[in-house]
Order: C-alpha cells, then sequence, then structure tokens
C-alpha cells in the first residue's frame, strides 16, 4: 500500500513539474534541414534533440520541415542547426559539416542525389 | 466506387497517352474501410526532390511532365502516408497507393521509440519488448529475459538444478503458453527447462499478453501467452556473435548469421553454446550452487517471399547436459571418512529436434484475404536422476493448424477460422512406475474481428476441439478494446483455457526432496488426474501522456482467474509428502499491476511498477495462499543513454530494483528442530545493473552485476548431509543463492546495408 501511495505522490510530483515548465520560456520554430528519409530522420532529431534545452524536434521527410520546441535561455535556433550540422546534415542558413557527410551511409546523401527506398 | 470504374478510369488515362508526349498519367487510390480503393481527388503528385508537381482531379487522376531529375512519383495527402513509385516506364499508367492515418501513426513513432512499448491498437494488451529491452540484461536465455518486466516474475525452482522458472498473474509457468512465432514453443516436457533452450540473443523481440490468448494458437493459454520471435532471415543482422562470461564460469557463444540468397530466399543459421565448468558451493552446504553445465543448440532456418506464396520452415536441435548435487570436495572427504557412502548426485540430459513450416498464400489483389498452415513436429528425450531417484520421458509431438482469414461483406468484419490437429506421445517412468499417454485432439476455431472506427476492437472467437482423453473442449474468448480518447484505452478480456498437467516434468524439484510423491486418484486418465479448466477475465485501462514533451504512460491491470478444474501440487500435508489430486473447492488468482513509464529527463527512460497478487488455493488442509508467491512486488527500471556519434558509439547504464515481499513456505514443523523453517520468507529486495559500450556500429562491450548487495537465502537445503535421509529438502526455495554476480561479454554484429 505504501508504494501506491509513493506512485500517486511520484505522479502528483511529476503533474507539479510540468505546471512550473510551462512558465519558462519556451518557443517553438520550424525551418528545413536536408536529408533523405527514415534514417536521416532518425539522426536529425537525435542530434537536435542531444542539444541542450531543447524539448521536442520532429522532422517530415516529405516536407523536409524540422519543427523544434526549446528552452530559449538554454539554446537558440542557430545552435540547433549547428548541431545538426555537425552530423551532415545543412540547413538553409547552416552549411553541412562536409567530414560529418562524407561518413553518412549512401543512402542519406542528399547532396549526391541519394532517394528514398522505403 | 468500384474497381471496374478506377479500372475504366485507368484505361481512358491509357488512351489518353497516344496523344500526350514526355508525361505521365496515373490514378491516386486509397483503400476505403470496406476494403475497397477508392480515387483520391487533389491529392498532391510530385517528383521527389524537384518541384515539379500536380494535384490530381475530382475523379482521382492526374497528368504530370516528365523530371529529368527524379524517377521517383510520390503522391501525397492530408491524413495519409504518401506512397513512393519508382518509374521506370513512363508510358505506363501509375497507380498510387495511399494508406490511411492510423498506420501513418505507426510510422511517426518509430523514432525515439521506447525498448518496451505497449500497443494503443491491439485488441489484447500486450507489451512489446524488443532486442534494446533484451539487451538491458545480457544474460542469458527466455527463463532469464524478463529481469527488466514487471508483468512476468522470474523464480529459482529449486536448489539444485540452477533453472529459472517464469509465473504470470502468481501462476506456475505451465499455465502460460510459451510459443515461437504463434506455434507450440514450450509445452509438454519442455516446461521443466524448455525456457533455456530459447537463448536471448536469438531472439528479435518478445510479446507479452496477459490472461487468455486468441483461439487461433490453441486452447492451453490460461494466465497469459508469451510469444517471441527469433530471428529471421529478412530481418536481423548478417552475422551476429555474442560472447558472454561470469564470474561462476558460464561461459557462452551465440552466432546468429543471415544470408539473403535472392530476391525471395534467405536462410539464417543460429548457433548457441553455453558451458559451466566450474564447481562453486558460496553457502557451504556441500552442494553444487548450481550444476555444470553443457548445451549445444543449433537452428537452421530458411524463408520464402514470393507475390503470392510466402513460407518458411526450419529445424532446431538441442542437447544439454547438466550434473550437479554434491561437490567434489564434499563427496571425496565423505568417501575418506565413511566406508559405504553413497554421493547425491542430479544428472539431467535433454536431447530435443524440431522441424518446423509455416505456409502461405496471399491474394495480392484482395488483401484481407489470406490463408496459412503451420506444420511443427518435435521429439524430446529427458533423462534424469536426483539422488537415487530416476526420471525419463519421451515426447512426441505434431502440431497442425491451418487458418483462413478474410472479411464479411467489408474490413469492418473480419475474420479467421481454421483447423488444428495436436497429436502428444508421453513415455515417462519415475523409477519402475510407468506412465504412458497419447492425446490426439483434432479442433476447429472461429474469430470475429468487428473493428466498426479507430475507437472500438471487439475480438469473439471460440474453438471446439475434441480430446480423445478429456472429450470435447469448447474454449469461448472475448476480448473488447475501447479507446475513450486520443490517450486512454481500456481493454476487457474474458474466457477459458484447458491444459494436461505434467506433473512430474512440472515439478521435478520434488525429487530434490526426501518427499513421498503420491497421486490420490487412480482413474483412467493421464495420472489418474483431470485435465486443468480455468476461466480468466480481465480489465486494463492505459493512459498515455505526454508532461514537458516527453512520454509516458500509466496501467492499471486487474485479473482474475478462477480455476473449475485443477490438479493441486501440495507440500502443505506435511514435510514427508508432496501430494498430488484434483482440487475441490476453489482455486483461484487475483492480481493488480500498476504501472508508470516516464522519460524523467531527457534520455533517462523510468518505470515503476507495483503487484499485489492473491493466489488461493483449497488444500486438503484448508483454504492457503499458494506457496512461493510474493504478495506484493514492487519494481523499478532506469534506463539511460548516451549520445550516438557518427561512428555508433555511445554508452547505454540500466539498473533495476526489485522488492519482493514475504511469501509462504510449506510447513517443516514435523521435522526435528534442526531442520524446521520459517513459514514465511523474509522480504528482500534486488538490484540489477548493466552497462553496455557501444564502441562502433560493429563492436560492443557490457559487463553488470547482478544481485548487488549479495542477497541470499541462507541454508536454501534443509539436512544437506545427509541427503538419502527422511528430512531432506532442496526445494523449499523462495531467494537467490548464489547472490552476487558480475558478468560481462562481446557482441559483434554487422547489419545488412538497408
Amino acid at each position: 500500500m505504501k508504494y501506491l501511495l509513493l506512485l500517486v505522490g511520484l505522479s502528483v510530483g511529476l503533474s507539479l513539474q510540468a505546471q512550473e515548465a510551462k512558465s519558462k520560456k519556451i518557443t517553438e520554430s520550424t525551418f528545413e534541414v536536408k536529408g533523405v528519409c527514415g534514417m536521416c530522420k532518425d539522426r536529425i532529431e537525435s542530434a537536435a534533440m542531444r542539444t541542450t534545452g531543447v524539448k521536442l524536434a520532429e522532422w517530415n521527410k516529405e516536407t523536409k520541415q524540422l519543427k523544434v520546441v526549446y528552452k530559449t535561455k538554454k539554446t537558440t535556433e542557430e545552435e540547433i542547426q549547428k548541431a545538426i550540422a555537425m552530423k551532415g546534415h545543412a540547413s538553409e542558413s547552416m552549411p553541412k559539416d562536409s567530414a560529418a557527410y562524407e561518413k553518412l551511409p549512401n543512402c542519406c546523401k542528399y547532396a549526391d542525389g541519394a532517394e528514398c527506398t522505403h | 466506387m468500384n474497381p471496374y470504374r478506377i479500372l475504366f478510369l485507368l484505361l481512358q488515362l491509357g488512351a489518353l497517352s497516344l496523344y500526350a508526349q514526355n508525361s505521365i498519367k496515373g490514378v491516386v487510390v486509397s483503400e476505403s474501410k470496406k476494403g475497397k480503393l477508392e480515387p483520391v481527388p487533389f491529392a498532391n503528385v510530385y517528383w521527389q526532390d524537384t518541384n515539379i508537381g500536380t494535384s490530381t482531379d475530382s475523379s482521382g487522376t492526374f497528368q504530370l511532365a516528365l523530371s529529368d531529375d527524379s524517377k521517383r512519383l510520390i503522391a501525397s495527402y492530408v491524413g495519409y502516408l504518401s506512397d513512393t513509385v519508382r518509374v521506370n516506364d513512363p508510358s505506363k499508367t501509375i497507380t498510387l497507393q495511399l494508406k490511411t492515418s492510423v498506420e501513418l501513426e505507426a510510422v511517426e513513432i518509430e523514432y525515439r521509440r521506447k525498448s518496451t512499448e505497449m500497443s494503443f491498437i491491439n485488441p489484447m494488451k500486450m507489451e512489446d519488448i524488443s532486442e534494446r529491452e533484451l539487451f538491458k540484461a545480457a544474460c542469458c536465455n527466455l527463463s532469464e529475459s524478463f529481469e527488466t518486466n514487471p508483468s512476468v516474475d522470474v523464480n529459482f525452482t529449486d536448489a539444485v538444478t540452477g533453472v529459472k522458472q517464469i509465473h504470470m498473474l502468481g501462476l506456475d509457468g505451465p499455465y502460460t503458453m510459451i510459443s515461437r512465432e504463434n506455434m507450440p514453443g514450450v509445452r509438454g516436457l519442455g516446461n521443466a527447462y524448455g525456457l533455456t533452450f530459447i537463448p536471448g540473443t536469438w531472439i528479435s523481440s518478445i510479446q507479452v499478453t496477459k490472461g487468455v490468448g486468441s483461439v487461433v494458437n490453441g486452447y492451453e493459454s490460461i494466465a497469459g501467452q508469451i510469444n517471441t520471435e527469433l530471428k529471421k532471415p529478412d530481418e536481423g543482422e548478417e552475422v551476429f556473435l555474442n560472447l558472454f562470461a561470469n564470474q561462476a564460469g558460464r561461459t557462452e557463444l551465440n552466432f546468429v548469421s543471415t544470408q539473403r540468397l535472392s530476391a525471395k530466399w534467405g536462410t539464417t543459421l543460429l548457433i548457441h553454446g553455453n558451458y559451466r565448468p566450474w564447481e562453486r558451493d558460496r553457502n557451504q552446504d556441500g552442494f553444487r550452487d548450481f550444476p555444470l553445465q553443457e548445451q549445444i543448440n543449433v537452428m537452421n532456418r530458411w524463408k520464402y517471399f514470393g507475390n503470392r506464396i510466402r513460407g518458411q520452415f526450419g529445424f532446431q536441435y538441442v542437447r544439454d547436459e547438466k550434473e550437479g548435487g554434491q561437490t567434489t570436495e564434499k563427496i571425496e572427504d565423505a568417501e575418506q571418512n565413511q566406508a559405504q557412502f553413497v554421493p547425491w548426485k542430479l544428472k539431467v540430459n535433454t536431447q530435443k529436434a524440431e522441424a518446423f513450416a509455416k505456409i502461405g498464400l496471399v491474394y495480392p489483389e484482395l488483401k484481407y484475404r489470406s490463408m496459412g498452415l503451420q506444420l511443427s513436429a518435435n521429439y524430446h528425450e529427458h533423462n534424469s536422476l536426483f539422488g537415487a531417484t530416476d526420471y525419463n520421458a519421451v515426447q512426441r509431438s505434431t502440431y497442425a493448424n491451418y487458418i483462413y482469414q478474410s472479411i464479411i461483406g467489408n474490413s469492418f468484419h473480419k475474420f479467421k477460422t481454421g483447423l488444428s490437429f495436436i497429436y502428444d506421445d508421453f513415455d515417462e517412468s519415475v523409477d519402475n512406475s510407468s506412465f504412458n499417454r497419447t492425446e490426439k485432439v483434432p479442433g476447429a476455431f472461429f474469430e470475429y474481428t468487428y473493428t466498426p472506427n479507430n475507437n472500438i476492437t471487439l475480438v469473439a472467437g471460440i474453438r471446439a476441439d475434441e480430446h480423445n482423453l478429456f472429450g470435447t473442449i469448447i474454449t469461448p474468448r472475448l476480448h473488447f478494446r475501447y479507446a475513450y480518447d486520443e490517450q486512454t484505452v481500456m481493454r476487457v478480456l474474458g474466457g477459458s483455457g484447458q491444459r494436461t498437467a505434467n506433473i512430474f516434468a512440472e515439478h521435478q524439484a520434488m525429487f530434490a526432496t526426501s518427499r513421498a510423491i503420491s497421486i490420490l486418484e487412480s482413474r483412467n486418465l493421464p495420472y489418474g488426474l483431470q485435465a486443468e479448466r480455468a476461466w480468466n477475465m480481465g480489465f486494463n485501462i492505459t493512459r498515455d501522456f505526454k508532461l514537458d514533451y516527453r512520454d509516458g504512460y500509466v496501467s492499471l491491470d486487474l485479473y482474475r482467474t478462477q480455476f473449475e478444474q485443477q490438479v493441486v501440487y501440495d507440500l502443505y500435508q506435511s514435510a514427508d509428502q508432496a501430494l498430488f489430486y484434483n482440487l475441490d473447492g476453489a482455486s483461484f488468482s487475483n492480481s493488480l499491476q500498476l504501472e508508470v513509464n516516464y522519460e524523467l529527463i531527457k534520455f533517462l527512460n523510468m518505470r515503476l511498477a507495483y503487484r499485489w497478487l492473491e493466489v488461493r488455493t483449497d488444500y486438503l488442509s484448508g483454504q492457503k495462499q499458494k506457496p512461493f508467491v510474493p504478495k506484493h512486488r514492487f519494481f523499478a527500471n532506469l534506463g539511460y543513454e548516451t549520445e550516438r556519434s557518427l561512428k555508433g558509439s555511445n554508452w547505454t547504464f540500466d539498473l533495476t530494483a526489485q522488492w519482493i515481499g514475504t511469501q509462504q513456505i510449506p510447513g517443516t514443523e514435523t521435522n526435528p528442530v534442526a531442520f524446521q523453517r520459517a513459514k514465511q520468507s523474509p522480504a528482500f529486495s534486488m538490484f540489477n545493473t548493466q552497462v553496455t559500450r557501444n564502441i562502433n556500429k560493429k563492436w560492443a562491450v557490457y559487463a553488470g552485476m547482478e544481485n548487488i548487495f549479495d542477497f541470499r537465502q541462507d541454508n536454501p537445503i534443509i539436512d544437506p548431509n545427509n541427503p538419502f535421509g527422511n528430512n531432506f529438502d532442496a526445494s523449499l526455495v523462495w531467494g537467490p543463492i548464489f547472490g552476487r554476480m558480475v558478468y560481462g561479454g562481446v557482441r559483434f554484429r554487422i547489419k545488412a546495408e538497408e
């Protein structure tokens, strides 16, 4: 029974934390990131998520648009784009890191005409 | 719109092509809820990575100029998953098919998939344990794969064989149907050690479903179903190698190799060897804490993937030898001091050979219709010696299951129907008594699935089987799913299940005791006992939530299993007896499980669970809680993953904590005082941890520690110095015997190029 209470307490605690989070400065923005399909999606989203302050990253492989939600105190759009570029994916205002791009699997080399096969 | 009209449209378009050059024509369609293809008006059609595009007209057709830059044509529409087609011959008309957004969701969640997932759509509450979750606890076979899962308990069976058994809903392993790719996996004699014949690294995923399962898979599941999917020729790595060793000398080698021979044929070879050469006796009772062991396990499987026919077949061979009992030191010592010393030895040798095949026929033009045939043949030989008791058994089984699947009118109403046949032949002997039986069970089943919309699924199934020994078995089962909103889903299930108890194979721990084994019935039935039959019902509510952009879910499970007939295994009567008899009265299991999953901080996943169990049976001595079932259990798992570099290197950390409440222990008050035990075990905690270093995409090393705080059951064996005496008992085991265990290993894999 005490564990049950602990769980209830924990979930209350978590929701309080969420309330608190809402009061912080959080912004959403969308920009284009070059890529091909599934594997690129993982890499782009992971690079964005691993940037401190980023809470959500969703890349659409059809429109090539990346939606990010982040804390403005911790990071900027430019920093996120930079982190993605370091993994080989260029965005409009941020050129790709060529060394990282070279290491991408062939199916992800968007600048060399790779096509989505699935 | 009917298919003829689409055909007509295509013909029209074909006619157009006579006039138009340098352009391509086609139609965009989607499958309606009735399973028919309908054109999609105003869908976008464009060449991939270009700005050349158009949209379909009101009849779903389009005409588009050819592009020099791209040969891939994409059709997309809001709420649908887009379709891409490679255009090789622009003179042909193109059909692009959009899939509905339900499937889109399934694709979208791919990123940041949890290693264990709860299906939202499935009418049964199914936990899908992926290979990533299995990697969290590197050791070793299916029986140990549930260390990071709160729904399945893993318990030691006794103090000599070193074998772990699983429990679900507080009921013994055999009440859970363990299938391999939805075919019989661990049955009959396999119930004892069969789980240890499925190496963990062969498994690509495990599905855990509580309560009665689908009637398509038979009448046996009562407490739940555990289905394992092994690595297959069309997925999996080209090469996988795993080398594992622990501080007690247990060494394992796993090798999986997949070859795609052509577009249609593929084969996978799976090899497992394990070796435990060292003797260990940490508790100094003169008995090996676990036996020396040698296992070789080989499987070769083939897959054929044609347009209409899909088939799989394969073979498995296992040989396993265990040698336990008194330690060499103890035996040598005793032989010097006692003239007529007889050592207490354990020997368990198993050989198992199996062949299986699955043949499926699909109708490319009628996606909802398919038929399949599953076949398997199995030979299992078990020879064992526990001190002075011999237990030998052979099982020969064949299984056939034919499944036809289609719709009634439209795809709101789907059904599966078919016929099955099970043949089991058992020859068992315990010392000089032999027990033989042959079970022949033809059966038929029908399962209807009603899916009026995304929020409701109803699965109603019934099967009738004609058992040559137990008569007609009618098995109704019902599963209902209702999604209250996009985050909340409720499930209700109910139904019956039946099985034949294999009393010796399932309770081999009793051979490691001085208890006199008696069967108190003498009907003309297997062992003189009835079949086991139970009703199970369950309720589950799962709510997904998002807190601070991170996903989580809360889930509550309530299950009740009530036995109509049961073979009662009674250790309560006295410390000298192990009794089997038919249930007279009530026997039930009630279980409640509350689980919370949440990504606590980015990339730190947390899983908390509490489980309450009440499992009670009317024994000869009155209604009692089933022994060795903890009433309360608390479970916590934390997993953290660092960023993957371009090379593919990262770290993963995993910590599991468990608190296991007190358990009932059968009484020992008839023993002399020195050989009496408490009637309840103390509550205890266990902590396991593992760290994995992925060096690059190919290599990974891992190290871990089980039972960090070295908790052990003191004196698990009663009177170990006198194993042929009247008080010896190695079956009263409620906790870990060995204590802390350090292990490590290496994994190497080459993934097929995507």
